[in-house]
């Protein structure tokens, strides 16, 4: 590993020791609902949660922020993202947006965009939008295969024209979950989605958990991982703006294929209120991790002195791989979301990528 | 008494806020320093900063889902919410 990059991940390990002390709330996920109209192959499940659990409440959400959250920060540092499952599926979306423009806090989506249309862009778009996350992962045929939607496609695509033709600039970007099918054809993807307009794009691996778990064409192997990182640099030496998604530390990789040295900021500048209340950093973190809930607790209290197995990760230490692994002091045991409820890793970053 | 209570209290509360600066400050350094070295920023203090880009999330839910279901069988149960409406 070259000295610059080692110098630069001590100190990005003293900027995360100072950035746990503060705490910063920056990011504040909201799982508006469990509904979805895709139904894609690596959807994990959750035993506690179903189909039939309603909606949250607006109202409820609303209150946490009006009460636990506002009077302790700069509603406009703080960026609200609400997910879901399809957050277009709430006939409300834009309702709640407004609310939370009115508030002073810019928000965010993430979304499949099969349910979106020009109407409902622009409605968005007046309801103070300003962050914007479309899924496309693959060409038409591998898309609809993860998907299982005949129209998932027509309805991404559609939406990345929507923002990419939008004259007002909004902060937007397309997710691709790589998988076994589309590993081949990232040039090709590339190519459409530069097409379309698109000058952002992440792309992330499957994690093998939930439903991807037992769908082993899902999960790269190691190799391909090696190719995929690859592929990322040459694209951003090209001038393209491709990246890795946030998780994992990649070793000599860092610094080469995202805008930032890894951290897992979850629970450190990133909260989120689940489906049923639950107070989780991520939404992919659940059970065990969660913090408390917004019908029982104050979130703000939580915030603030709970999430105390993310901001000191040494319990990790007691567990393989990162027992003796001397790039813990970077990795810091990689995402919280890898964690199994016994505290296991289910992906080691490095060992994928032969650094370990 | 109470007055020296009451001081003291401000103290302890200003020494926290100028800590939290001192911090986010440092933090700020930090994070310019590792620009300089492998041109990537620290991620939220210092590409969010106190002028934040909205930038796109950095999770989302694909990853893990949990209970899809097909569009023609979800009843829509939000049609109790009531939701103030937007200033113009």
């Amino acid at each position: 590993m070259k000295t610059r990059l080692r110098i630069a991940l001590w100190l990005e390990s003293l900027r995360r020791k100072n950035l746990k002390q503060l705490h910063p709330l920056q990011q504040l996920f909201w799982e508006s609902t469990l509904r979805c109209n895709v139904h894609c192959l690596h959807c994990g499940s959750d035993c506690v949660a179903s189909v039939e659990t309603p909606d949250m409440r607006a109202e409820d959400f609303l209150r946490v922020l009006d009460t636990e959250v506002t009077p302790h920060v700069d509603p406009a540092t703080v960026l609200i993202i609400i997910s879901g499952g399809e957050p277009l599926m709430r006939k409300d979306l834009a309702k709640v947006g407004a609310e939370l423009k009115k508030r002073g806090y810019p928000w965010g989506m993430v979304t499949n965009g099969l349910a979106m249309t020009e109407a409902r862009y622009r409605e968005l778009r007046a309801a103070g939008l300003r962050s914007i996350t479309v899924s496309l992962d693959g060409l038409e045929e591998d898309h609809v295969w993860l998907r299982q939607h005949p129209l998932a496609f027509e309805g991404a695509c559609r939406t990345i024209r929507l923002i990419a033709n939008d004259p007002q600039p909004i902060a937007w970007d397309v997710v691709t979950c790589v998988n076994q099918r589309t590993i081949d054809h990232l040039p090709a993807i590339r190519d459409l989605l530069w097409s379309m307009g698109v000058r952002d794009w992440r792309v992330f691996g499957i994690d093998p958990m939930g439903r991807a778990a037992k769908n082993p064409e899902l999960l790269l192997t190691d190799e391909q991982f090696r190719y995929l990182m690859d592929f990322i640099v040459a694209e951003r030496e090209a001038g393209r703006h491709v990246s890795y998604s946030c998780e994992g530390y990649l070793g000599t990789y860092e610094g080469q294929v995202r805008d930032h040295l890894y951290q897992c900021a979850a629970g450190i500048s990133v909260a989120s209120i689940l489906i049923d209340g639950s107070i989780s950093a991520c939404t992919s973190i659940r059970g065990k991790y969660y913090q408390g809930n917004i019908y029982r607790d104050s979130f703000w209290q939580v915030w603030e002195n709970g999430f105390k197995q993310y901001r000191d990760r040494s319990w990790m230490r007691q567990l393989e791989p990162c027992k003796d692994c001397k790039a813990f002091r970077y990795c810091e045991g990689n995402g919280m979301h890898l964690r199994r409820e016994d505290g296991s890793l289910m992906l080691c970053h490095l060992q994928r990528l032969g650094q370990k | 008494m109470w007055r020296k209570m009451v001081i003291d209290r401000k103290m302890v509360i200003n020494q926290r806020l100028m800590k939290k600066k001192l911090l986010t400050r440092v933090n700020l350094m930090l994070g310019s320093v590792i620009f300089s070295l492998v041109g990537t920023a620290g991620c939220n203090m210092v590409k969010y900063g106190p002028e934040p880009m909205y930038g796109p999330a950095p999770y989302d839910s694909l990853q893990v889902l949990y209970g899809p279901a097909p569009i023609e069988q979800v009843e829509d149960t939000t049609a109790n919410n009531i939701i103030a409406q937007p200033n113009e």
